[in-house]
């Protein structure tokens, strides 16, 4: 049987083949261990802690998700000051807000046999380690069993 | 070790702290006393006004995690804008309230008057200090300016603690506890 971080693996992989996944790592060690490319993602999933035991019917994990991007170093952070061409870290943050929900909701539609979700908590990321822009999301599952 | 998104929250609430202490530099004034010497009459006039003039204190906010720690990193000064210089004891200076003046002076373009040359206003300025303290120790004593009180407002906390953080940490100990 399959853990929920294989399943998210393998769901984001489906979603999107550039996507960069991390699991667990901070985000100094997430940034060494990707070459990532301009306009590719970043997804880091953070530990999920996890409250009961296998075999729980109430056994519940918490998830963290960061999806982000490389902003441009010249990326205003309001779209009204930007150059054209260029993309504006709020526009940045948008996009990845979208993508993340989009997938998020694909996710839960996929595994809905295997989980269910609680309601989705997020906010956006500016100019973290003076590079990345995105979105962070959080939702909380409950582990479903089969029932005889 | 913090998680990605831990980082994530703690680099936000960073940015939220510098953006509010570099208001409070630029704008919030601080209570001070000016003292002036007057047919030997020792005259006590106060005043308010903000800390930052040469603009360099507000350049030098950064920040920095390290481990699970937050670290805010301004010039060293900040600490005397906060609680006061008081005179100087018999140690003697160390030549840093020289230096700040001088930066001070020329930031400001102040043009000294009575035929005394810059050097000697200087010299004037940085004496009155080492000699009484500064306007905030005048007026403060050694108590907080209040600089940096409206800097963590409940807001920011509320913010910040509502951005899960506060809940994952709650669960983290429960799993810990539970095994």
């Amino acid at each position: 049987m399959t853990t929920i971080v294989d399943d998210i693996r393998s769901s984001l992989t489906q979603y999107n083949q550039d996507i960069e996944f991390s699991h667990g790592r901070p985000l100094d060690t997430a940034l060494s261990a990707v070459k990532l490319k301009i306009n590719n993602y970043l997804v880091c999933l953070d530990t999920i802690p996890v409250n009961g035991t296998l075999g729980d019917r109430n056994r519940t994990g918490s998830v963290a998700i960061s999806w982000l991007k490389l902003d441009k170093p010249d990326s205003h952070a309001d779209k009204a000051l930007n150059q054209a061409s260029v993309q504006s870290m709020e526009e940045i943050a948008q996009e990845c807000d979208k993508e993340c929900m989009t997938w998020a909701n694909t996710f839960a539609d996929t595994y809905s046999n295997k989980y269910s979700f609680g309601p989705y908590n997020g906010f956006p990321a500016y100019r973290v380690k003076n590079m990345l822009t995105g979105f962070v999301i959080t939702f909380q599952v409950t582990y479903k069993f089969p029932t005889c | 070790m913090l998680t990605a998104s831990q980082e994530i929250v703690i680099s936000y609430l960073a940015q939220q702290i510098i953006s509010k202490t570099g208001q409070a530099f630029v704008s919030k004034p601080i209570a001070r006393r000016s003292v002036r010497y007057e047919n030997g009459q020792r005259n006590t006039s106060d005043f308010s006004a903000p800390v930052n003039s040469t603009g360099s204190l507000l350049k030098s906010l950064r920040f920095e995690i390290v481990g699970t720690t937050l670290v805010i990193y301004a010039n060293d000064y900040v600490h005397y804008l906060v609680y006061g210089r008081g005179p100087t004891g018999t140690t003697g200076g160390n030549g840093s309230v020289k230096n700040e003046i001088l930066q001070w002076i020329k930031a400001k373009g102040i043009r000294p008057t009575d035929e005394i040359t810059e050097n000697q206003l200087l010299f004037l300025i940085t004496r009155k200090i080492h000699r009484e303290g500064s306007s905030i120790y005048l007026k403060n004593g050694h108590n907080d300016s209040g600089l940096l009180s409206s800097v963590l407002t409940n807001e920011l906390q509320d913010d910040f603690n509502g951005k899960f953080t506060a809940q994952i940490v709650k669960e983290l100990n429960e799993s810990f506890d539970a095994n």
